[in-house]
Formats: structure tokens, C-alpha cells, sequence
């Protein structure tokens, strides 16, 4: 368990994206800095996207994309979305 | 005051504005207003836009409205998307209209939503092809010959782009004229008698192709990245995903303006142009042979 899970999440309205097969481009038009994803990224990005989700869900559309073990999945979902968050791209509803 | 048509808007005009198609009927509502009037501008910051070698100054109001001020040519304030202010400091009328419908019309054109490159279009078959690329890439020197071999002109200099309700690219026609290099008209074989100099003192020729100027905006079909840079492929695709990122380079206006939500439009209309158009980065072809033998391959593709 990390201090995310019982989070859910959605993307900010600072931002727009360019998603393209399995890369993302992503501006913050606040700050006007870009970003880029790579393709795990741009699995959880596509997510978002689609709405709203829980740090749960997230990790469900990771490990059923990649093979990778439920802790590894934890940790890495956990720290691109810390990123994001703090690069004010997603946000975070308790 | 008179009527022209460009970049599939109506325009009233106080001054002459001799490269745009005119209108007969000047009693038509029109799109945008073009008025002399003094101009009370702001504080105005430096640009990279230069034209004839004088550099344009630029500032945007809190009310949305854009100043854009050349010395010892003329100053403007664009508002609204409908009316274009001109305070002019010369009495060269061809001057005045060449500094009006480039950067300062495209002030309204921004306002009015349209994405905006700094590229010359033509019309290959039914669709648009753009040309991009830093000054002297042969934007128009491709663009030229391209209408030699039969292609319709759209835009020289500045392209301005609206999207349908399924987000998909149409070049708006600007106005036939298009600006080539002497060295151009001779490369391509130009009979110089049908060409009118640009101005004295200046190894310019306008060419201008006033039959069969599109009236229709035409949908995007390719966009060339044109180089000079012998380390790269001589053709390559683009990456659709970096598109947004790669036209900000080729936004002609002052790039303080691409701010905020003006910036975010920036980056989902490219992005959109990217969906339904192929971008390709493209050496430019060494000599005028090389291009034009590139240029009759893209005809019969």
C-alpha cells in the first residue's frame, strides 16, 4: 500500500495531448512546457483519457498490458503519477 | 472603400490592398473591416518577424486585442477577428498593402481560431500540400514550381487552416500571389515578361496566377518539413506525435501570442493535421532539375 491507493485520478485541465500508437506528447499550456511518455506511460495516459480512475484500476491496466508483477506495477504506477502530479498534468481527488 | 476576398473571408477595405481578389459588389456585409484610425499602443516588445528588413513590434491587451507596429511603415491593432485598425507612417501605398495582408491580417486570423504557419500552399489534384521551413528552405521557390507544373497557388508566406466538425485540416486560399527570387525565375524557366518586380531595388518578382485561384478551402493532404541537411534522409516521415511540438516553429506571428489557451488550440490543431495529413521532413532537392523532377513525381503519385 502507498499513500495514492485510495486516491483516484484525472487529468488536469492544464494540459493537451497528442497520442499517437504508443507515444504521447503532452503540452502544459499553463507553463508552456512539453513532455513526452514513453509506452508505459502512454498505457496509463490512454487510461486517463478515457476518465477518471482509481490508482487500482490504473495498476489493473498495467499488469494486464505488461508482464510485471503486482509490487513492481505498484511502485512504478506510483511514482509516474507522482511526476504527473506535480508537473500539474494530472490531479488527484481523495 | 473597396471590397477584396482572401483567405475565404470578405474584407472591406480603406486602403487598396492590390493583391487580394476584389469583389464587385461592395455593398456585401463583410467578414472584416480594415479602418484607418490612430492607435494608442501599449508597450510593444521586440519579435523575430522581419519584413524588408525592419522588425515588427507586438503586445496583446488584456482584452484580447493585438498590436503589431513596423517603423516607419504603419501600426495595427487587431480586434475581435473583425476589425483591423491601420495607422499608416508612409504614403507607399503598394508598401502598406504588402505589410497589411501578411502579418497584420494574420492577427485576425488567429483571432478567428485558424491554425497559422509560416508556409506557401498549393492545390495538387483535389487536396493541399503545405511547405515549411526556416527563410531561404524554398518555401516558395518549391511552391513556384509546383505551379508551373500545372498545381493551383493557395497561400505564399502565410497559411491559415480551419478544421471541420471532424477535426480534419482544409487550407483556407489566400490571395494569388506568390514571391520568387530572380535566380528562381530563371532556374525555372520563368518568362520574366509575365512578372511584375516587386519593388525597385529588390530581386524579387511576383508571380501571380489569377485564373483558377481556388475559392473553396482545400482539404490538407501533406506538409513538407523542408531542410538543407545533407545528415538526414532526403525523405523521411515525421512523427505525427511530435507534430504539435514541431509546428510551433513555424507559427509566423510573435510567439509571445502562444500563450495559455491560445497555445493549447495551437497544439490540438496540430495535432489534428498530423491525424489526417502525412508530415514528411524533406531535403530540398539540389538544383532547379532536381526539383522540378520531384515535383512532377508528386503529380503523378
Amino acid at each position: 500500500m502507498n499513500e495514492l491507493s485510495g486516491k483516484e485520478f484525472k487529468l488536469s485541465s492544464a494540459q493537451v495531448s497528442s497520442n499517437v500508437a504508443d507515444e504521447v506528447v503532452i503540452l502544459n499550456h499553463d507553463k508552456g512546457v512539453y513532455y513526452g511518455l514513453g509506452e508505459v506511460g502512454a498505457t496509463l495516459w490512454s487510461a486517463l483519457e478515457s476518465g477518471p480512475k482509481s490508482f487500482d484500476e490504473l495498476c489493473a491496466v498495467v499488469t494486464a498490458e505488461y508482464e510485471v508483477d503486482r509490487e513492481t506495477c505498484e511502485a512504478d504506477v506510483a511514482a509516474l503519477l507522482s511526476e504527473l502530479m506535480h508537473e500539474k498534468l494530472v490531479e488527484a481527488d481523495s | 472603400m473597396s471590397l477584396y476576398r482572401a483567405f475565404d473571408l470578405r474584407i472591406h477595405s480603406e486602403i487598396l490592398l492590390p493583391e487580394l481578389i476584389p469583389l464587385e459588389n461592395a455593398d456585401q456585409e463583410a467578414d472584416v473591416k480594415i479602418v484607418r484610425s490612430t492607435v494608442d499602443f501599449p508597450d510593444l516588445e521586440p519579435t523575430s518577424i522581419h519584413r524588408r528588413g525592419i522588425m515588427a513590434q507586438s503586445a496583446e491587451d488584456v482584452n484580447g486585442a493585438i498590436y503589431l507596429r513596423w517603423e516607419g511603415v504603419a501600426g495595427y491593432k487587431a480586434v475581435n477577428g473583425d476589425t483591423l485598425y491601420i495607422e499608416p507612417y508612409t504614403d507607399d501605398a503598394e508598401l502598406l498593402s504588402l505589410f497589411t495582408v501578411s502579418e497584420a491580417l494574420g492577427c485576425i486570423l488567429l483571432q478567428r481560431g485558424l491554425l497559422l504557419l509560416h508556409a506557401s500552399s498549393v492545390q495538387v489534384g483535389s487536396v493541399a500540400y503545405s511547405f515549411l521551413g526556416e527563410p531561404g528552405a524554398g518555401k516558395s521557390t518549391t511552391a513556384t514550381a509546383f505551379v508551373k507544373h500545372g498545381s493551383h497557388l493557395l497561400s505564399d508566406d502565410l497559411t491559415a487552416i480551419c478544421f471541420d466538425d471532424n477535426n480534419r485540416p482544409f487550407v483556407l486560399p489566400a490571395y494569388p500571389q506568390l514571391k520568387i527570387w530572380e535566380n528562381t525565375v530563371n532556374g525555372l524557366n520563368f518568362d520574366k515578361s509575365e512578372l511584375t518586380p516587386v519593388a525597385e531595388g529588390i530581386n524579387k518578382f511576383s508571380l501571380r496566377p489569377g485564373v483558377n485561384f481556388p475559392a473553396e478551402p482545400i482539404p490538407l493532404a501533406k506538409i513538407f518539413l523542408l531542410h538543407d541537411r545533407p545528415e538526414l534522409p532526403a525523405t523521411q516521415k515525421f512523427s505525427p506525435v511530435e507534430a504539435p511540438i514541431e509546428l510551433v516553429r513555424h507559427f509566423p506571428l510573435s510567439a509571445r501570442l502562444l500563450r495559455g489557451k491560445v497555445h493549447q488550440r495551437h497544439f490540438q490543431q496540430s495535432s489534428w493535421c498530423a491525424t489526417h495529413a502525412q508530415i514528411w521532413n524533406k531535403r530540398r532537392p539540389a538544383g532547379f532539375a532536381a526539383l522540378e523532377k520531384w515535383v512532377s513525381e508528386q503529380h503523378s503519385a
